[in-house]
């Protein structure tokens, strides 16, 4: 275990090591803007090595920066908006998890069947969905028609909640307001929609995986052997065949870090959701390549880190994996 | 030959490509979805005779909803935008445009990625692992994040946002093209050609390369569902076509703020992404059942 651990963080070095070369080629691109990152030009030096040293260091220490938006540390703005983000990614992968793995069981049990064909098809029509238009599709149909969803934005503006940690539904839970469950509730109220519009192409992902995983589990020599034993279904389908089919389920949530960021930037502009993808955008339309070279860096050593977490998962999923030590 | 008797059971192994045709044939719903792609070609292709008007011109008639509706106009057959503009042209002639635009990106990001791909392949370790590394890398950052950002860096607008979404696919090809001339490289008709003296052109043009083609047709198919959907994300925020353009996209980051006065505005051009998207999607896993094709 000792060596796989030290193996992916060395693998999560060079990765740094590679990205932060790559982020610090883009800022030698534009000196002028990029002046309070990279230090001066590449002449003041001496030479590429020490201007990268120098870059490196800046980074390390948390200097990412001035925004052009407040002037403010782009680490902390950086900071600020992160939580927002990660509640809705967190609660559009619990949802598609939540609802992917039960339908592609489903699929997977009835091969073929009137089922399974209902389950593909609106896979497919999920994953061919343009999310910015499905978005404006849900608003359109659940808040402005019938109007049992908020519009946007993560509660309604008549609470006043004190951000301690980021989180609204963990702050409004720790506000000591008299509404703080009312709130709550009304915060959960407002993640609903936006979290299904993030979810709807990685549900059709895992859908499709767990359908095509479970096929090929259940067709396996060990499920017979687990009906000839007399096993119930639900043991044979819960404990023996999702066991085996969870390794490719596992590896596609790693790919689903990239999608749900993707995702984030256009979400968080339909919703108004106060959140990394609203605030990068907003750098876009200022020219703020300060920001957005943050962002992309910060965004990029996260999708990076949760990989690296995922390969190690999967050392500890996979018994193949985990033997050959 | 023909009208000659028969005296043995003649058995016709079809070519490869004959194969594939029927394996497709025998798909419905890719079928289906071809047929679908093939009309949206020939509208995108065809699309200044098919519109009834020019899809800048404004009417006084502003906000007509479709002609299905009890006030709808019949010469509007899908209403007019907050400008009086003819959304039925506007979409026929965004057809030309997306399609166009996904056109070029895919040529430039399959031609570049391609061939860095077949250099990758072909070379030695530390070349193939430098660009492989590089390659990693961009694959692992959000596509549409990394298109925007270098769109910010060189400027929002058509040209550089068609840039900015090639630049995203070709590490794709790259992959594709790498990996699938790696796994030809490795079987055994390979050494059996280079033990037949077979040059490193012959090797390539005749052996490797029509081998490799089912992977890159599909990558293709998939790219070019990639290019319309990123070029309409961009276009949606504002960083690609800009207003007048009947693109997609922009059509419906235009019409979002009137999606409760003039829902069909919102409704009617998603509805052109999504069943062009969704043709591509069939056609391109059609393609890779056909093809005998792993996920």
């Amino acid at each position: 275990m000792a060596r796989v651990l030290l193996r992916q963080l060395l693998v999560l070095l060079l990765s740094l090591v590679t990205l932060t070369i790559f982020t610090f080629s883009l800022t030698l691109f534009f000196p002028q803007d990029m002046v309070i990152i990279a230090g001066q030009t590449t002449n003041d030096f001496g030479n590429l090595v020490n201007h990268y040293w120098h870059y490196l260091n800046s980074i390390l220490s948390g200097e990412w920066g001035q925004s052009r938006i407040n002037g403010q540390n782009v680490l902390d703005e950086f900071l600020i908006h992160i939580p927002a983000t990660i509640e809705l990614s967190v609660m559009a992968l619990l949802f598609s998890l939540c609802l992917g793995l039960p339908l592609g069981i489903i699929a997977a049990e009835n091969k073929n069947k009137w089922q399974d064909k209902l389950v593909v098809s609106s896979t497919l029509i999920g994953y061919s969905m343009p999310i910015f238009w499905w978005g404006m599709l849900l608003v359109l149909l659940f808040s402005l028609t019938l109007g049992i969803a908020p519009v946007a934005s993560r509660i309604g503006f008549e609470y006043d909640i004190l951000p301690v940690t980021g989180f609204m539904l963990i702050d409004t839970l720790l506000s000591d307001q008299p509404y703080a469950i009312e709130a709550f509730y009304n915060a959960l109220e407002h993640l609903i929609l936006p979290t299904i519009v993030l979810g709807t192409i990685p549900l059709a992902i895992f859908t499709r995986v767990t359908r095509s995983a479970m096929i090929e589990a259940l067709a396996s020599d060990y499920i017979r052997t687990a009906k000839a034993k007399g096993l119930s279904y639900s043991r044979i389908i819960w404990l023996h065949a999702l066991r085996n089919a969870l390794i490719p389920i596992v590896t596609v949530i790693s790919l689903q870090i990239s999608v749900l960021i993707t995702g984030t930037l256009i979400t968080e502009t339909i919703f108004a959701w106060p959140g990394v993808g609203k605030w990068l955008l907003e750098a876009v339309y200022r020219r703020d390549l300060v920001t957005l070279h943050g962002g992309l860096l910060a965004i990029a050593m996260i999708v990076i880190m949760m990989n690296i977490m995922v390969e190690i998962a999967i050392h500890f999923i996979n018994p193949k994996l985990r033997r050959r030590k | 030959m023909s009208n000659q008797p028969q005296f043995y059971q003649q058995s016709q192994i079809p070519s490869t490509i004959n194969r594939w045709r029927r394996n497709f044939g025998q798909n419905k719903m890719a079928s289906a979805a071809l047929l679908l792609l093939v009309l949206i070609v020939l509208v995108a292709i065809f699309a200044p005779w098919i519109a009834p008007y020019d899809p800048a011109t404004q009417f006084s008639d502003l906000k007509v909803p479709p002609a299905w509706y009890d006030n709808g106009m019949s010469q509007y057959l899908l209403g007019t935008d907050d400008l009086g503009r003819d959304l039925f042209s506007r979409l026929v002639h965004g057809a030309r445009l997306s399609l166009k635009l996904a056109l070029i990106v895919v040529v430039l990001a399959s031609s570049i990625g391609m061939l860095l791909g077949c250099i990758t392949a072909l070379s030695g370790l530390l070349v193939d692992q430098l660009i492989m590394r590089l390659m990693d890398l961009i694959l692992a950052l959000p596509s549409l994040l990394l298109a925007i950002v270098i769109v910010a860096l060189i400027g929002p607008g058509l040209p550089n946002a068609i840039y900015a979404v090639a630049i995203v696919l070709i590490p794709h090809f790259v992959l594709v093209t790498r990996n699938a001339i790696k796994a030809e490289l490795s079987k055994e008709y390979v050494t059996a050609m280079i033990l037949d003296g077979a040059n490193k052109t012959r090797l390539f043009t005749r052996s490797i390369l029509p081998n490799i083609l089912p992977a890159l047709v599909v990558q293709l198919t998939l790219a070019f569902s990639t290019a319309i959907l990123e070029i309409a994300a961009l276009g949606f925020l504002g960083l690609g076509a800009q207003a007048p353009y009947p693109e997609w996209g922009t059509i419906l980051s235009e019409s979002h703020a009137y999606i409760t006065i003039a829902p069909w505005t919102v409704a009617l051009p998603g509805l052109a992404i999504f069943f062009t998207l969704l043709s591509i999607n069939l056609v391109g896993d059609g393609l890779r059942d056909a093809m005998d094709l792993d996920e």
